[in-house]
């Protein structure tokens, strides 16, 4: 396996010294691109005291392709699908390179904050959030508490 | 022999690529500190009596003595957003909407996406960046 950038040292040596706050990102022991992570639900929105997990992979070409990022945690969100997957676009199409991980998980907290049903991932949820948006902030809250605030 | 060697220098500046004038600059800080002089390009030319001096020095510095000049750079111009190094350690690119980086790290970034790694301005063609060089002084 080849060496490990320096950028990839750098970054998870800054994750741990100056962490973010409501975020943890831990490497694996046993491979330095996959990382733990941990989220909490940001104040005032329906994830609020839930602790999502997810799981982060630094591709190869990393930082020239953006991170692989998934939630682990089920999540009643309008961009998350039932396999954990995002719908971001810095996680796509507006990748850049002068991104970080740091800022990949500050975007994700931020989406849950401001769900967009308008770029739809999870199509059922999505539309629920439309048409009855006090329905779907209750499904969001209720598998919060049933799938992230269990441990 | 005045007219010598303004000619000289003269012809250095405006003969010489901007990846010499990297090299120039460079050699002026040697020299000044070296001798502890506060005398200009001009005068030390005409101590050092001829440009091959120069041009060896250019040489010198252009093959790689990073590690000497190091100490050289007393101001931090930050980290690169790409590999995260200190800006300075390696030839450093401009984009014409005036985002620093690595040379090397802007270059190969581009090959993956025409735009400017920080705001995302699409950069194509030969004046979407250029190199970048700072005096020390």
């Amino acid at each position: 396996m080849a060496a490990l950038p320096r950028r990839i040292i750098k970054e998870t040596q800054r994750l741990m010294q100056e962490p973010v706050p409501g975020i943890s990102a831990v490497p694996s022991e046993n491979n330095a691109r996959y990382f733990h992570v941990i989220v909490t639900g940001p104040e005032d929105s329906p994830f609020e005291g839930g602790l999502f997990k997810l799981e982060l992979f630094l591709p190869e070409d990393y930082p020239m392709s953006a991170p692989k990022v998934r939630f682990i945690t089920k999540i009643y969100h309008p961009n998350i699908d039932r396999l954990g997957r995002i719908c971001l676009d810095i996680l796509k199409d507006k990748w850049s390179p002068a991104l970080q991980i740091r800022t990949v998980l500050l975007s994700i907290q931020a989406l849950l904050s401001a769900p967009n049903p308008d770029d739809p991932l999870a199509n059922d949820v999505a539309e629920l959030w439309k048409v009855n948006e006090s329905e779907a902030i209750r499904n969001a809250k209720e598998w919060t508490r049933r799938y992230a605030m269990d441990n | 022999m005045g007219n010598n060697i303004e000619d000289d220098v003269i012809d250095l500046t405006s003969s010489f690529t901007l990846v010499d004038q990297r090299g120039l600059a460079n050699v002026i800080i040697d020299l000044v500190s070296e001798d502890s002089f506060n005398s200009s390009l001009q005068t030390k030319c005409v101590a050092k009596k001829h440009s091959q001096a120069l041009t060896a020095c250019i040489e010198k510095n252009s093959s790689g003595s990073q590690k000497k000049e190091e100490p050289r750079i007393l101001k931090k111009f930050g980290d690169c957003p790409i590999c995260m190094e200190e800006l300075g350690k390696c030839p450093m690119s401009s984009t014409n909407c005036g985002h620093v980086f690595c040379s090397n790290c802007l270059e190969q970034s581009l090959k993956f996406e025409k735009r400017c790694p920080t705001c995302r301005k699409y950069l194509k063609g030969k004046l979407a960046y250029h190199p970048l060089y700072l005096s020390s002084d």
